[in-house]
């Protein structure tokens, strides 16, 4: 679920932009931290979800406004400079944090186990996996069934036909990149108190993000929701049996659908 | 269409051509040439070679990014299969230098046909995004898999042969590495498979119409790339004597990258200076500060963002935009 709060926004921002933004998993990685720092501060975990993902939203409309505006049809440089960013943030993280570890406690209404048939459940995981669903069906519904979510599909198919009905597109990117980003921080958030918090988080979340997107179907919102449960149970069942390999398993569905499919499972023909 | 220069002489200096259009490249090589003499500094040798070994590492990357505009963010793959493959064939097996360097070359272009096969028949970030997880897949093998590959604490034991053996021959064969790899790539550029290749960078669709096949032409070009990688990231163990998980790791992609931005895509110079610059200010501000990587990263980004064509092309224009508003001004009094 981890995998698909990520990866939508990422394949949000791509469907919309065709910018393949791996700064997103430093928006991850911040929102990991600032929760953290928020929920130290003030112990409330609640707090913490909604600042952190405020602080996602900032930092998403700061970076599409400082260095993505300029950068606009020419996916060479966004790829070479997102990539810059992703390491500045990394590092930022780590002048300001330090590079160990951080433990993030469990808010305590949320530890323990639950006993559904006679098998144990962790109380955190059901929460993520409800938030990851929540979470889906907001944006799904957001998108297809408001005025925004309209524009946004339309400028998704065809942007100068968006424009040419005077609609402001480019307000429409920030919007679409800012809320990708919340959805990241979030996903961050959320999943701190499960994954520890270090500087390399963010990295080691991006890869497992691009399989799940190239397997979806990049651009695609529920495609990305399919391909986080695909490499999500994979993970988990491949990690489970041989642990070393859970990648591995990974990289080869990877290849499979490259094959049969190479524009992924929900993909478009052509697109961009 | 390609007459023969060589022979014509430069009315001015009366050299032949093709000297006179490198003569930089000529008094730099003759400056490292003779480098050895003025100074005995291992310390400096060593930087040199990696400065050298590096600049083939950039040229590789440069042949995807900059003249074809492929965009790879798994590079550092190659670079350390190089030295994996290469190390443990030589401390584990045995084997001789020479018969090393046809196998690795070999892994190489297996692996870049099959990635490119599966990845480039879509679109170009397809390429990006998956040799970035299939880097990343390599990379946790070598932490993990300890028997073979020492984890994390690295695995050393690999010695060139004994011609290689001192610092100064060690420094003069990078060097002649280089300066072969230099001649392929500037013949290369400029072959006509090179000029297809510039013009898939430009315009891929129209490439395509012309009728060139542009994924053979892609293909072609990553292999390339890929065993130059290779063969640095092999003599770059062997000058290191020691093989690390880093060597995969995305760092040594983005110091292809930083190299080749630096530098300027696309340019035949551009490789060794991105070299010069990116690796010794790299040992130096690491020296200083732990977090030299932010410094880097944000001149990095800054140089993206508005001097996008590089260093040395960039310093080119402006002067060119004083030296006319010079003229300007002059010819105005």
């Amino acid at each position: 679920m981890l995998y698909f709060l990520i990866a939508a926004g990422f394949s949000l921002i791509f469907g919309l932009m065709s910018v393949l933004n791996l700064a997103h998993a430093s928006f991850f990685l911040w929102g990991a931290y600032s929760g953290l720092a928020i929920f130290t501060f003030t112990g409330n975990f609640t707090l913490a979800v909604i600042g952190a993902t405020i602080v996602g939203v900032i930092m998403g409309l700061l970076v599409e406004y400082l260095t993505l505006r300029p950068l606009y049809g020419k996916h060479l440089f966004q790829i070479l400079m997102t990539l810059g960013l992703l390491l500045v943030f990394e590092e930022l993280v780590k002048l300001i944090w330090g590079t160990t570890i951080l433990g993030f406690p469990r808010p305590e209404v949320l530890t323990g186990s639950l006993v559904i048939l006679g098998r144990y459940f962790p109380v955190y995981r059901i929460f993520i996996i409800i938030a990851g669903i929540v979470v889906f069906i907001v944006v799904y519904l957001i998108l297809n069934r408001t005025k925004i979510g309209i524009t946004v599909r339309a400028g998704v198919e065809d942007e100068e036909m968006v424009q040419a009905l005077g609609i402001d597109i480019r307000k429409v990117f920030s919007g679409v990149f800012g809320l990708g980003a919340g959805l990241a921080a979030l996903g961050g958030v959320i999943g701190a108190p499960f994954l520890g918090v270090y500087p390399e988080l963010g990295f080691e979340m991006l890869v497992p993000a691009l399989i799940v997107v190239i397997i979806g179907g990049l651009g695609s919102f529920h495609g990305s929701f399919v391909g986080a449960i695909i490499i999500g149970l994979s993970q988990s069942f491949g990690g489970y049996f041989i642990p070393e390999f859970a990648l591995a398993i990974n990289v080869a569905l990877l290849a499979i659908v490259l094959l049969i499919k190479p524009t992924g499972l929900f993909g478009m023909e052509g697109g961009h | 269409m390609t007459l023969n220069h060589t022979k014509i002489a430069n009315k001015k200096t009366g050299l032949p051509v093709a000297i006179w259009k490198y003569k930089y490249g000529l008094i730099l090589l003759a400056f490292f040439l003779v480098y050895p003499l003025i100074t005995p500094s291992i310390y400096h040798l060593t930087l040199l070679i990696e400065v050298f070994i590096f600049t083939v590492f950039a040229i590789s990357y440069n042949l995807m990014l900059g003249y074809t505009g492929i965009i790879s963010l798994g590079h550092a793959l190659f670079f350390g299969m190089g030295g994996y493959v290469g190390g443990l064939l030589m401390v584990e097996a045995d084997y001789p230098f020479l018969l090393v360097i046809p196998i690795i070359v070999g892994i190489a272009i297996i692996l870049s046909v099959i990635i490119g096969f599966l990845t480039l028949r879509v679109k170009a970030i397809f390429f990006a995004m998956v040799t970035m997880a299939i880097a990343t897949f390599f990379w946790i093998v070598a932490q993990r898999w300890t028997d073979m590959t020492g984890g994390d604490d690295g695995m050393g034991g690999m010695i060139p042969p004994d011609i290689l053996l001192p610092r100064e021959n060690y420094y003069y064969f990078t060097l002649i590495v280089m300066v072969v790899v230099y001649m392929f790539f500037i013949r290369f550029v400029n072959s006509p498979t090179g000029r297809v290749l510039q013009a898939i960078r430009e315009n891929e669709e129209r490439t395509s119409h012309l009728g060139y096949n542009v994924l053979n032409f892609k293909i072609i070009v990553i292999v390339i790339a890929g065993v130059l990688a290779t063969l640095s990231g092999f003599f770059f163990t062997l000058s290191m004597r020691f093989v690390h998980p880093s060597y995969l790791d995305v760092d040594t992609t983005l110091d292809a990258l930083l190299m080749t931005v630096i530098g300027g895509m696309g340019t035949i110079t551009g490789p060794f200076v991105g070299a010069v610059v990116v690796r010794p200010l790299e040992h130096i501000m690491s020296t200083y500060t732990e977090h030299w990587l932010l410094i880097f990263g944000i001149i990095y980004v800054l140089i993206v963002l508005f001097l996008p064509k590089g260093l040395v092309p960039s310093l080119k224009e402006q002067s060119e935009r004083l030296r006319l508003l010079g003229r300007k001004l002059l010819g105005k009094n």
